[in-house]
């Protein structure tokens, strides 16, 4: 309702409350229009707009032909001529409070947040040049020569006005508009350089165009008799107060900001509020001491993006992204369409030819020369020069807007005599500007083949490349003793990380904050998106016997290593192999993760459905997707590995024999008795395993369920690319979970029958050689501690029962802790895995160091010890046993996993 | 490519001004601040040893501190005939060493751009190539990424590696697209190095302004 004030000025609803106006006894309806008024008209022009935007954007070709504001104006131009029609005098105009108050900020903050920061201050040199130099030329230029146009008797007579009230003409039609050249650049494309030197200008522009507007508006009151040389100080002492001063607000808000998000941890839900509601304050803060709020909010934007970023999570990143955008979407639709209503009333302004020519005549000559000059001065120290085509377009390029529009709405009839002249004029150029301007550009930009931004997708190269020479630029000017751009710019860096960014960035954020890091990041999600969209989701199980992968046979016969070796050491990406031999039951272990994690799915069910106003649960799908997505990705990795690199290449014949017959296993569901022949010439025992595999799905799904309530808590995890808790978890868990659901079957025993169920997890072993390099080994005896501890509170007592009873079968079995007994059991437990992904227990550590996010093995480390006083939730929402326990062990896998990769690089 | 920089004539010593150290118009000015520099930082001897970069305190904080002396020693940048490394080197090399850092001039013409560029990216490729084999191997270029990732304590040298290894993954699919199941990518060429920066302006990025300008902001 607030914005009501926006819509027009010839609304402003009375109050009327509701009261009791002698209803003739009780009303069944009652028509409230009065009240909703207001709020209706705004929205109601806000969806006319936006339904406008639709039908333009319906046709590419006149898009594509005509920038968007262009049609906005000549929309509002024609609605504006319906309301005069139908309601006989012009309703609505676009009010300058309400312009500066709610449809600016918007616009100028989404430019300062998405301001490319690097390509800002490389230029700010030039920018600060245009800006300051450009803008005052301007105006004095345009208000003088109109001025001389006026005296040489050209205007009309009606025209009263002398020199101070050009000058305040010149000053306000002058700047160029941030909006309006967004606008029109923003379908331009010319190369980035060129753009953010104009855009940057126009936002920068605005302390020099408040300064002069106030100074002449001044000037003009007071009367030309009374203003003393000290005005005249006085007036360039507020130019350097409005925009530094304007600037400081800026930073000072940035500075909070980045300071409150980085308390937000608990709060997700209202981070983008902060971001919205601290800019908008600096906005109003610096407008309140009448110091160039645009400045302050650019600024604003420009600074504290850095560390909010690195502080709120991804969710809220977007929602500021999307949001943002809107806003400045709409506020720039309505902006435009309401310039084209406001020019339909005829009462506000008087035309004259001459003025109109010669404001027209002068803006463009009077840019054009400055920027020559400005450009000829630049190019002595500039170390990439503008050339003339540049200058081109930089002239051609100076758009004036609604912020010219709205300040010359402002003035006081009664002290600018010629104010409807001005309003004339102003619309004139405007829309000359927007249109005229706006429709040629394109073709110009086109004819004069001006360099246009290459779109490349960033690359991971590109960005380590652009590191380096920051670095040897900045040594370089060491080197030779120079103070110069770079040596500035490395200080700073310097300066921020040790102080600034410690400060202001959550301490998890300030750990893994780099920049190259995030470009890694995100090209891996980027590429791993695109990958799944191609249709890399459809996933069956015939996928899972990849020909990449290593059969078995040829790994008994040479390690890994030695494997990896021979296929030439420039080619080897995977360095994390493991340097020694392993057994056969670590292999065994390793095969089992991989059979657990690639084949089965998140199954969809009950989970928590809970609602909360104030945390946003990752949703099913969401989860589901996301293990998808993993396993696509290692898959992908494998492929190309094997095809680009040569890993695998000796095995491919072996694999291609083996193939079939592992489809074959992976593919059989049901009621398959298997022998096999392992490598070592062992025979197994049939193995009847119908309802195995049920019951892997069931452990597995719990497994999830730990883990991604564990990710819910870290919000910003994002995607995460090795599930590698989930494995190491799986193998320590994967048994006693088959133990204590009474559906296994056991090789010797009849199924239900727990006694014998073999668990080799909790038999607590010797630490052996194994041990030491496999990680999950370790989380053995941490299980049995767990399970004796834990399970007493949760689980019902006839499971416990049984539980008992297993654990002490298994002590009097395999009291003698030993290597052997170990793989023995296993193989009972879970026989599906003793032929099918041997390839898993290489294949799983290499690609894991290929492809796998540390940023997530310390995050989820440390959002274990976040997540601890959240425990006895945890507990509640998981009935299940043991759920809480796999809670916790993923941390636990995962940093010991990382203490044995770091072991292994030495 | 690399036969192009080859016979220009050796920069003169002294404060003459030069126009023939592929035809950069470096001033007699700025060929002074450099030799005072020069002799600052050789304590008033006619070479630099590695151990005189030291002195520089400025220079302590950059991660990639050792690649970049090691360039101005390293004799494929010094364009002499020979491999491997010198031990000290005179003020003509330095001056070729900066002259790597020259901004483009306006008046260039299309061929004086590409060949210009060629050097630049021929300066980069060689602090890559540790090992002058004229490939950047894996292993090369994760030390090079370690290192410019080491300025940051808390990440893992195994991020540095992964990174390494995606941006090898990267260049690989980049230059030679796919690849068959018996071939191996052995490293980056330069000739891949070349391609994996087409399309980007390295015009605007290896510069240091002090040699475009005649004033020379800060001497000491």
């Amino acid at each position: 309702a607030e914005r009501s004030g926006g819509s027009g000025g010839a609304m402003h609803p009375p109050a009327a409350s509701p009261g009791p106006a002698a209803p003739a006894g009780a009303e069944l309806l009652r028509w409230q229009w009065r009240e909703v008024q207001a709020p209706c008209l705004v929205a109601a022009w806000i969806l006319v707009a936006s339904l406008a935007k639709i039908v333009f954007h319906l046709s590419r070709k006149v898009t594509s032909v005509v920038p968007e504001s262009c049609l906005l104006i000549l929309l509002g131009l024609g609605l504006g001529g319906i309301v005069l029609a139908v309601a006989k005098k012009a309703e609505y105009q676009l009010e300058p409070n309400m312009f500066f108050l709610f449809l600016l900020p918007p616009i100028v903050l989404d430019s300062g947040y998405f301001m490319p920061s690097r390509l800002f201050f490389d230029n700010i040199g030039a920018i600060l040049t245009y800006a300051v130099v450009g803008t005052l030329w301007n105006s004095f230029a345009t208000g003088t020569a109109l001025w001389g146009l006026h005296r040489a008797g050209l205007m009309d007579p009606g025209v009263e006005a002398g020199l101070m009230d050009f000058l305040l003409f010149g000053s306000l039609i002058s700047a160029v508009d941030p909006v309006a050249v967004l606008a029109v650049f923003e379908e331009v494309h010319v190369n980035e350089t060129l753009f953010i030197i104009v855009f940057g200008e126009s936002l920068l522009n605005d302390a020099v165009t408040v300064v002069l507007y106030k100074v002449f508006n001044s000037f003009v009151e007071l009367g030309p008799a009374h203003i003393h040389a000290t005005d005249y100080v006085k007036g360039v002492a507020s130019f350097f107060l409005v925009s530094l001063g304007g600037t400081a607000v800026g930073l000072l808000f940035a500075f909070l900001l980045a300071l409150i998000t980085r308390f937000t941890k608990r709060v997700r839900i209202i981070e983008p509020l902060f971001v919205f509601l601290l800019a908008y304050v600096a906005y109003l803060a610096a407008e309140m001491v009448s110091l160039s709020a645009i400045l302050a909010v650019t600024f604003c934007g420009i600074c504290c993006k850095k560390y909010v970023e690195a502080n709120i999570s991804q969710k809220s990143r977007t929602t500021v992204k999307y949001t943002m955008k809107t806003l400045a979407s709409s506020s720039e639709t309505i902006i435009f369409m309401f310039l084209g209503i406001s020019a339909v009333d005829t009462s506000k302004w008087t035309w004259d030819t001459a003025l109109v020519l010669g404001t027209l005549f002068f803006i463009l000559v009077f840019r054009a020369v400055g920027v020559v000059l400005q450009t000829y001065v630049l190019n002595r120290f500039r170390l990439i020069p503008l050339d003339r085509i540049d200058q081109v377009v930089m002239s051609y390029g100076g758009l004036r807007g609604a912020v010219a529009f709205a300040l010359v709405i402002l003035l006081d009839r009664e002290k600018v005599k010629a104010k409807d002249y001005f309003v004339a004029t102003t619309i004139v150029v405007v829309f000359f500007t927007v249109i005229v301007q706006g429709l040629t550009i394109k073709p110009l930009v086109t004819w004069l083949k001006v360099k246009r931004s290459d779109h490349h997708k960033p690359t991971l190269n590109e960005e380590l490349h652009e590191h380096a020479f920051d670095h040897i630029l900045a040594a370089v000017e060491d080197i030779v003793g120079h103070h110069g751009y770079h040596y500035w710019r490395d200080k700073w860096e310097q300066f921020d990380k040790k102080y600034l960014s410690q400060l202001l960035m959550r301490k998890s954020a300030y750990r893994l904050r780099d920049e190259i890091w995030d470009v890694y990041y995100k090209l891996n999600i980027r590429d791993a998106i695109s990958f799944v969209d191609q249709g890399g989701h459809v996933l069956s199980a015939a996928k899972l016997a990849l020909p990449s992968m290593p059969s078995r046979t040829s790994m008994s016969e040479s390690s890994v290593t030695n494997l990896l070796r021979e296929s030439g050491s420039g080619a080897c990406l995977d360095l994390q192999v493991i340097d020694t031999v392993r057994s056969r039951r670590d292999k065994e272990d390793a095969a089992m993760h991989h059979v657990l994690r690639g084949s089965l799915y998140k199954p969809r069910r009950r989970y928590k459905a809970s609602y909360s106003r104030h945390f946003i649960s990752p949703d099913k799908q969401e989860r589901q997707d996301k293990e998808i997505f993993r396993q696509n990705m290692k898959r992908r990795l494998e492929t190309f590995k094997s095809t680009k690199h040569n890993v695998c290449s000796s095995k491919s014949k072996a694999r291609l024999k083996e193939k079939g017959r592992k489809k074959a296993i992976l593919l059989s569901q049901k009621g398959i008795s298997l022998t096999k022949e392992t490598p070592n010439g062992k025979t197994h025992r049939n193995v009847p395993w119908q309802d195995a595999a049920p019951v892997l799905v069931m452990v597995s799904s719990e497994e999830e369920e730990s883990d991604s309530s564990e990710t819910e808590k870290e919000d910003d995890e994002g995607i995460v690319f090795v599930a590698r808790a989930t494995d190491e978890v799986l193998q320590g868990k994967t048994t006693p979970e088959l133990c204590k659901l009474p559906l296994t079957v056991p090789p010797s025993a009849s199924p239900g029958s727990l006694d014998v169920c073999p668990s080799p997890c909790i038999i607590p072993p010797s630490p052996t050689l194994a041990e030491k390099e496999l990680p999950w080994k370790g989380d053995q005896a941490d299980l049995a501690v767990y399970v004796s501890s834990e399970t007493t509170k949760i689980v019902p007592v006839d499971m416990q029962k049984a539980w008992n009873q297993s654990i002490s079968s298994l002590e009097s079995i395999a009291s003698p802790p030993g290597i052997e007994s170990g793989p023995q059991h296993r193989r009972f437990a879970c026989p599906v895995l003793e032929e099918q992904p041997q390839s898993a227990s290489q294949a799983m550590p290499e690609q894991s160091s290929c492809f796998q996010f540390p940023s997530h093995i310390s995050k989820s480390g440390r959002s274990q010890s976040d997540s601890s006083p959240d425990g006895p939730e945890q507990q509640e929402l998981q009935p299940l046993m043991a759920t809480e326990e796999q809670g916790r062990m993923p941390p636990t896998a995962e940093a010991r996993w990382l203490m044995f990769n770091r072991a292994s690089h030495l | 490519v690399g036969t192009a920089q080859m016979g220009v004539p050796r920069v003169p010593r002294g404060s003459a001004p030069v126009t023939s150290l592929l035809s950069l118009a470096v001033t007699s000015e700025q060929i002074e601040h450099l030799h005072r520099r020069f002799k600052q930082l050789s304590q008033d001897q006619l070479t630099i040893r590695k151990e005189n970069f030291d002195s520089i305190p400025d220079l302590e904080f950059n991660p990639i501190r050792g690649k970049i002396v090691h360039a101005f020693f390293d004799k494929r940048n010094l364009r002499q005939e020979s491999d491997g490394l010198a031990d000290e080197i005179n003020f003509e090399d330095f001056l070729t060493i900066m002259s790597y850092f020259r901004p483009i001039e306006m008046n260039m013409d299309e061929e004086q751009l590409d060949r210009f560029r060629k050097e630049k990216l021929k300066f980069l490729f060689h602090m890559y190539d540790s090992d002058h084999d004229g490939k950047i191997t894996l292993q090369e270029y994760r030390n090079v990424v370690e290192e410019l990732l080491s300025g940051n304590p808390h990440l893992e040298k195994e991020s540095a590696r992964s990174i390494a290894d995606g941006a090898m993954m990267e260049a690989a699919s980049i230059c030679v697209g796919q690849m068959g199941p018996d071939q191996v990518y052995e490293g980056i060429t330069f000739e891949d190095f070349l391609k994996m920066w087409q399309g980007i302006d390295i015009e605007t990025k290896m510069h240091v302004r002090f040699l475009n300008v005649d004033t020379i902001a800060h001497c000491y």
